[in-house]
This record gives C-alpha cells, structure tokens and sequence, in this order.
C-alpha cells in the first residue's frame, strides 16, 4: 500500500468538514463522560458491580461509562461519518473512471481510503482518550491511567470495526446513504447487544465475536490485568477485521466505475 | 511505424445492447489521432476497455504491446486519462491531487508535488496551485483534468471530449498544447470528440464511429478525397449517413 497514497487521504479526511463535526461530537463525549458518572442511572451502577467484582467499583463504573456509554455510541457514529461513503463518494462525483485509469488495483484503492479512515479515526478516539487523560484525574476520584489506558486501547480495536463494517457495506450497496443507514442500525445493535455475556454467562463465547464486547469484557479483570487479557480481544478483533476487510476487497473489484 | 494502440475486433456488449461491434484499428506512436462519432457511437466504451475500467466482451486490444486486459496495470501505468466528464474532489487544493495522482503513479511526495507544480505553472495556475478545487472555473478544472493526465508523464494519452466546456481562447491553447505534446514529446494521443473542427486542426489520422461500429479510418485529407468531400463536416456526413 502507498504510504504517500495514505498521506494524501488522511489529509484531505482531516480537512473534510464531516471530520469538524466529528471532532465536535469527540469533545461532547470527553466534557460529558464525568458527568454522567456524577448521576449514574441506578440499574447501570448496579449491574457493573455485579458483572465487573473490582475492588474500586467506582472506577470500574467510570470505566464501564466511558467504554460504552461513552465510546462505544462515538464509535458507531463516527466510522459511518469517516467511512460509510468510501468510494462511493467518488463515484457519484464522477471521480472514479479517472482515479481507476491509473496504476492501481481496485482493492488498493479500496485499502488506502479505508487505511486513512481507520488512522483519522483512531486520531479521534485516541485524542479522547489523551484528553481524557489530562482532565479526568482531576474529576474521577481513584482515576487510574494504566487501566485506563489499556481499556481504551483495546476498544480501540474494537471500534475500529465500525470503520471496517461502513467501509465494506459502502461498497455492497451501491446507494450511499442506503449504505450508512445499514451500517449504522447494525452498528447500533453490535452495541446495543454487546453485554449479552454479561446478562447470560452461558453466551459469552458466542458474544466474543462482537467488536463492541472485548473492551467491557476487559473490565471483569480490571484488578489484575495480565498480557493474555490484552493480547486475546485484540487477537480475535484482528481476525474479525481481516474478514471484513477481505469481503469489501472482493466486492470492490466488481464496481464499474 | 510502431502501433501505440491496436484493437483487434474489441467487442463490448450490455446484455442485447451491442456497445462496441468488432471494431479493429492501429494508431501509429506519435500522432493525434481522431476518434469521432456522435454521442453514445461506443467511443467512451472503446477509450474504458483499453484502460481497464470494463472488460471487453471479445476481441483483444494492446497498447504499446501490452495486452490491455492481461496487463491492465501496465497499460495504466503508461497512459494519461481525461475523461469526457468528471468531478473535482472540492475541498482539496489542486497541487494536493496533483500530488495525490502522482502518488498513483509512485512517485515520491517530493517529485509529484514537484511535477504537480510544473504543471500548473504551464497551464497559468501557478498562483491558484493551493487553492482548493472547488472555487475553479470549468476552463480551469478542464486545465487540472489534463495535468492529471499528464503527471506520469504518459505515452499514450486518451482525451475524451476535452475541448466542451471551454471558450474559444481556451480551445485554442488546449488544442496547441496536445499538438506540441505529440510532436515535441512524442506522445500518442487518441482524442476522441465530436466536435470536427478540433478534429480538422490538430489530427492527421481519423476513425469514425457509428452505432458502435467503425466506419472508416485513414488519413483525413485521403478520406476526403475518397468522398469528395470539402470539409470535415461534408466527410461526416456522407460517412454517417452511409452507414444508417
């Protein structure tokens, strides 16, 4: 894949005025986070000390509120903003017979644009996170930033299939606001569906295989984190990725341009 | 004289619709050649088939020997493309997609953006090359659409209708520029157009579409002569109407 390519997205994405507003929903979430840790609803404090058994259960809420409540929605919206109209953008700006006439694979086209999606995105959840970084210690009572680090980065990864699920379904369905509102009812639901291992022990194996689950899963280990509980979410989402992505290759190379 | 580009029978259809019909043909390196024909005569077709944007249904085509469906990145990589219509990516500045399709030919960030630069200059840009695309004039985008086709520094270019769209001045710079492209740096263009006049001034070599279907190619003024025709127009006509 062309780094200079990449480059050249990743610029023309932080420049897009979708990527503003983005950053403006970033900020929302990290000023709101505490916020709604002041007030919690009463069956979310509730069941993040059952499920999660940390001997802070405070943090473990904070944590539970900027995992899900937090980035998790973020991470849904923000892959269908950065991602949900790739090459289909510039095929119905009349871009393509123009881009696709040079020396470039479909697929590589494909992999650059969805490349620069997921390093835009990650600046934005990433940026959350330092920010949140900074301000949190002086607003969380018992604020860990190892914890809270590890946690964020391993939703990361998770989140990051917000960016590849919008990037594929683009290019399944031709019509490009057809495509962001799949994108994003099924992205609603990964989240929305993403403790159901929690709710019935007996369906966690089965809940690993969603994106959104592996962060929150973390929490339940919160006390004595180790390589493996890092290493094992990241292993999964990396091959869940790489399903995705090599679906949205193959449909890639049958658009006309 | 070597062959730029040969089609032997390309074919493309849509279902029943036959697009392009056995079409066979040879530009010679180094000249403009006319493509003509009204619009949907399989012109835009035949310029996609040889740049890998559809696959032909039959026949087989080449372009400075390289097989266009085989060795599709190949053929790509030694052609410059304008196509009859297209769009601008609005907020990016010019020299950015400049350098951005200098990319697509791996270049490195510093030659394309320097290539990109030249370009503009050439084309009196220079001073709007950080402006973003958006606020461009038809003439002016028409400007960046050719210097895109011209950043991998191409052997063969294909220009598709290049000339609508721009005032007379704007015409008659383009037009001279293709012609010095060709005979200065031997590039082989196949400039397809229905405008005839642009046809009579720059090119030696013409092939007429119809119905997807070619109907004459040779030389312009031996064409002429064979139909006793004055003009380009009289030339077209009595082709087209030949054929219907």
């Amino acid at each position: 894949m062309s780094a200079a390519m990449v480059g050249h997205e990743v610029r023309a994405l932080l420049r897009a005025r979708r990527t503003r507003l983005a950053i403006g929903i970033v900020l929302y979430a990290v000023v709101g986070a505490p916020f709604l840790l002041a007030k919690p609803p009463p069956h979310v404090a509730a069941a993040a000390t059952e499920w999660f058994h940390a001997s802070d259960p405070a943090f473990a809420l904070f944590l539970f509120i900027w995992t899900d409540l937090a980035l998790n929605k973020l991470a849904a919206v923000l892959g269908v903003v950065l991602a949900g109209g790739i090459v289909r953008e510039e095929q119905s700006r009349g871009l393509l017979p123009l881009l696709w006439a040079k020396p470039i694979t479909r697929a590589r086209y494909f992999l650059v644009k969805l490349a620069a999606a997921a390093i835009v995105f990650s600046m934005l959840l990433g940026g959350a996170a330092l920010i949140g970084l900074v301000l949190f210690p002086w607003q969380i009572a018992g604020f860990r930033p190892v914890p809270f680090l590890i946690v964020s980065g391993v939703h990361l990864f998770g989140a990051l299939f917000a960016v590849v699920l919008s990037a594929t379904v683009a290019i399944l369905v031709p019509r490009r606001l057809t495509a962001m509102l799949i994108s994003l009812m099924l992205l609603m639901l990964l989240v929305g569906s993403a403790f159901i291992g929690f709710y019935n022990p007996a369906w966690a194996d089965y809940a690993a295989i969603n994106p959104f689950y592996h962060a929150v899963w973390l929490l339940g280990h919160i006390d004595g984190l180790t390589v493996a509980h890092v290493l094992r979410p990241i292993a999964i989402l990396l091959g869940v990725h790489t399903v995705f992505i090599a679906i949205g290759v193959a449909a890639v190379r049958r658009i006309e341009p | 004289m070597t062959a730029a580009i040969e089609l032997d029978n390309l074919t493309k259809t849509y279902g029943d619709l036959i697009a392009v019909d056995r079409v066979s043909l040879r530009v010679a390196e180094g000249q403009v050649f006319g493509f003509m024909g009204h619009n949907g005569a399989g012109k835009t077709t035949t310029i996609r088939m040889l740049l890998g944007l559809t696959r032909p249904t039959g026949g087989s085509a080449r372009v400075l020997g390289r097989d266009v469906v085989a060795d599709s990145l190949a053929v790509r990589g030694l052609c410059g493309f304008l196509p009859a219509s297209y769009g601008l990516p609005r907020d990016m500045p010019a020299l950015d997609f400049l350098a951005y399709v200098g990319a697509m030919f791996g270049l490195s960030r510093a030659e394309a953006t320097a290539r990109g630069r030249g370009l503009l200059e050439l084309f009196d840009l220079g001073a709007v090359a950080g402006k973003a695309l958006g606020g461009f004039s038809t003439g002016m985008a028409q400007k960046v659409g050719l210097a895109q086709a011209l950043i991998g520094r191409p052997r063969v270019l294909f220009l598709d209708e290049p000339t609508s769209g721009l005032d007379p001045l704007g015409r008659h710079h383009f037009l001279t520029h293709i012609r010095g492209l060709a005979r200065e740096q031997g590039v082989t263009v196949l400039f397809s157009t229905h405008i005839l006049g642009d046809v009579e001034s720059i090119c030696e070599q013409v092939a007429i579409m119809h119905h997807g279907r070619l109907i004459a190619c040779g030389g312009l003024q031996a064409l002429k002569a064979e139909h006793r025709a004055a003009t380009m127009d009289d030339l077209y006509l009595d082709l087209v109407q030949g054929a219907a």
